[in-house]
């Protein structure tokens, strides 16, 4: 199953390249011989992620040599995933709030060729990667990065309806509809009765406390708020994925990065939720563990989604990444931090079990 | 001493007049009845304090009616009615106040909202008129709560010029009441 989905993949990238690649020439454009974000486990991501279709990533170069990040897809729903981007890109300008911290990748091409949807930014150079950074730096660009967020609320029925129309907006129910459903989908996909066991206890602690879900919505926040969607020139922080912008639970971007950063970088996860207990209020608190819960959901979710698609070494890491989201989502629900022995156990496994192609991706991503 | 507070912002907004209502609402809470009239979705709890939160999301002139009404409810049985600058707010204080004849006192802490009624001729007509209506107003705003950072960030402030700025401030406003009462 797996390497048949692997070959479609491969398949599908050679063909288009062979039809994107002269087409792009024509439009002043080279691709780089080495492309990052065709390999590793990228073929799985796509064929979970659905909804936005199938679409290539590539790194190309202008005519003057500028190096450059290209998008391009012939299917309905990845056009549509690069035309909502390209809305929340317009629309984040027009919010004044966030004028002097946000900043998009130029955009320097946005064609529709040969059937195919072309949106070409200016690739953003960087000295060091986000982890690279001290703890103190990645903590303050978080920071100053959420609070801007925060400074948007849609307060009012105009602002509401803006927010609708340009990012999307979801409230406390449809965080329950959402966990309903990946609950519900992966109990119907496995046999674990400890998992099944703690779904149920998450369920229940988001029913119980939907009031302080409820209570944060209506801010805007980035729900993929993670070090390899974001680049970090001087003082400016350059969002890569624009599409991830809505108008929800203002913790649900917090609760993605501070789950994102409990595997890679813990001293920042105890910093972020530090800071949030040490200068917010406790409804506060408990708003960020209720998102986490619901993020830790969806990853499970992803997770549990990838075995069937998978064999070999792959499954045997999927399953970990199963266990190892679950242990997270117990000791969150517990209100504890996770055992530093889970996480190692869990970090050496992956390092065991990666591919040399996922490897190669993952050097420089975070 | 009955206190109404009326503000546009409360938490969970995130302006700084939001947590600034707040404080004030805890911090006078403790020795007098205070309510808190705001609007706002789902307030968060404030100990000793009542809240009556007017939705933002009804169109505008039902939601100024809605805060209008609640307010006239509250400052009917209370003595002080402390009102946050900003349209929204200016216009109900000052009509409530023209009826019931409460001491009226205006908090000018939103900067912005004081720049827009001076540049908007039908917003500024607004402000002379609840002007007209208060005893005074205060220009005075504590600061910000310093922040508790991670890795030897720097604090903006320290704890201690914060509570001495709130209990000044306390202090002044308290005098302020209590000779707007005697009178």
């Amino acid at each position: 199953m797996q390497e048949d989905i692997k070959h479609a993949w491969e398949i599908y990238c050679e063909r288009e390249l062979e039809i994107v690649r002269p087409i792009l020439f024509d439009l002043g454009f080279t691709l780089e011989d080495h492309q990052p974000h065709l390999g590793g486990e990228r073929y799985l991501m796509q064929a979970i992620t659905t909804t936005s279709g199938k679409k290539l990533i590539l790194v190309g170069r202008g005519k003057d040599g500028q190096r450059v990040i290209i998008k391009t897809t012939e299917q309905t729903s990845g056009m549509r995933e690069i035309l909502h981007e390209r809305i929340c890109r317009d629309a984040l300008k027009k919010m004044k709030f966030a004028y002097h911290v946000f900043f998009s990748p130029e955009e320097v091409l946005f064609t529709k060729k040969a059937g195919r949807m072309m949106f070409i930014q200016k690739f953003i150079e960087q000295d060091r990667t986000f982890l690279e950074r001290t703890n103190a730096e990645q903590f303050s660009f978080l920071l100053k990065a959420f609070k801007a967020q925060e400074g948007a609320r849609a307060a009012t029925y105009e602002h509401l309806r803006f927010a609708r129309k340009n990012f999307g907006s979801i409230n406390a129910e449809g965080y329950l509809r959402s966990f309903n459903e990946f609950k519900n989908k992966i109990t119907a996909r496995t046999d674990d009765e400890n998992l099944k066991k703690d779904l149920l206890r998450a369920q229940e602690f988001l029913v119980r406390e939907n009031y302080t879900i409820e209570q944060y919505c209506r801010f805007l926040t980035h729900v993929d708020f993670v070090p390899h969607n974001i680049r970090i020139v001087g003082e400016k922080i350059y969002l890569l994925d624009n599409s991830a912008l809505h108008f929800g639970n203002k913790y649900e971007g917090w609760a993605r990065c501070v789950n994102f950063m409990a595997l890679y970088n813990p001293p920042i996860e105890r910093a972020l939720i530090g800071y949030v207990r040490n200068n917010r209020t406790e409804e506060e608190t408990l708003s960020l563990r209720l998102m986490r819960v619901y993020r830790l959901g969806e990853i499970i979710w992803y997770y549990v989604n990838t075995l069937s698609k998978s064999s070999g070494n792959l499954l045997t890491l999927n399953k970990a990444r199963v266990l190892f989201w679950t242990q997270m989502l117990e000791s969150v629900l517990d209100d504890k931090p996770l055992p530093a022995e889970v996480l190692e156990n869990y970090k050496h496994t992956r390092d065991q079990l990666r591919t040399e192609d996922e490897k190669d991706r993952q050097k420089g991503l975070h | 001493m009955k206190i109404v507070i009326a503000t546009p912002f409360y938490p969970p907004d995130t302006e700084p007049m939001a947590l600034y209502a707040k404080k004030l609402a805890e911090t006078l809470g403790k020795k007098h009845n205070v309510v808190v009239v705001a609007y706002v979705h789902f307030p968060e709890k404030t100990s000793g304090v009542r809240i009556f939160s007017v939705d933002k999301q009804w169109p505008l002139l039902v939601r100024l009616a809605l805060y209008t009404a609640t307010l006239f409810c509250v400052t009917r049985k209370s003595d002080i009615l402390y009102a946050e600058n900003g349209a929204s707010v200016e216009l109900p204080a000052a009509l409530v106040t023209a009826v019931l004849s409460r001491p009226f006192f205006i908090h000018s802490g939103d900067k912005a909202a004081e720049a827009r009624s001076s540049q908007k001729f039908f917003l500024g007509k607004i402000r002379r008129f609840a002007k007209r209506q208060a005893v005074r107003e205060i220009s005075d705003t504590p600061l910000d709560r310093p922040e508790i950072l991670p890795f030897d960030l720097p604090s903006n402030g320290t704890k201690a010029e914060y509570d001495s700025s709130w209990d000044k401030h306390i202090k002044q406003l308290l005098e302020n009441f209590e000779h707007a009462g005697r009178h």
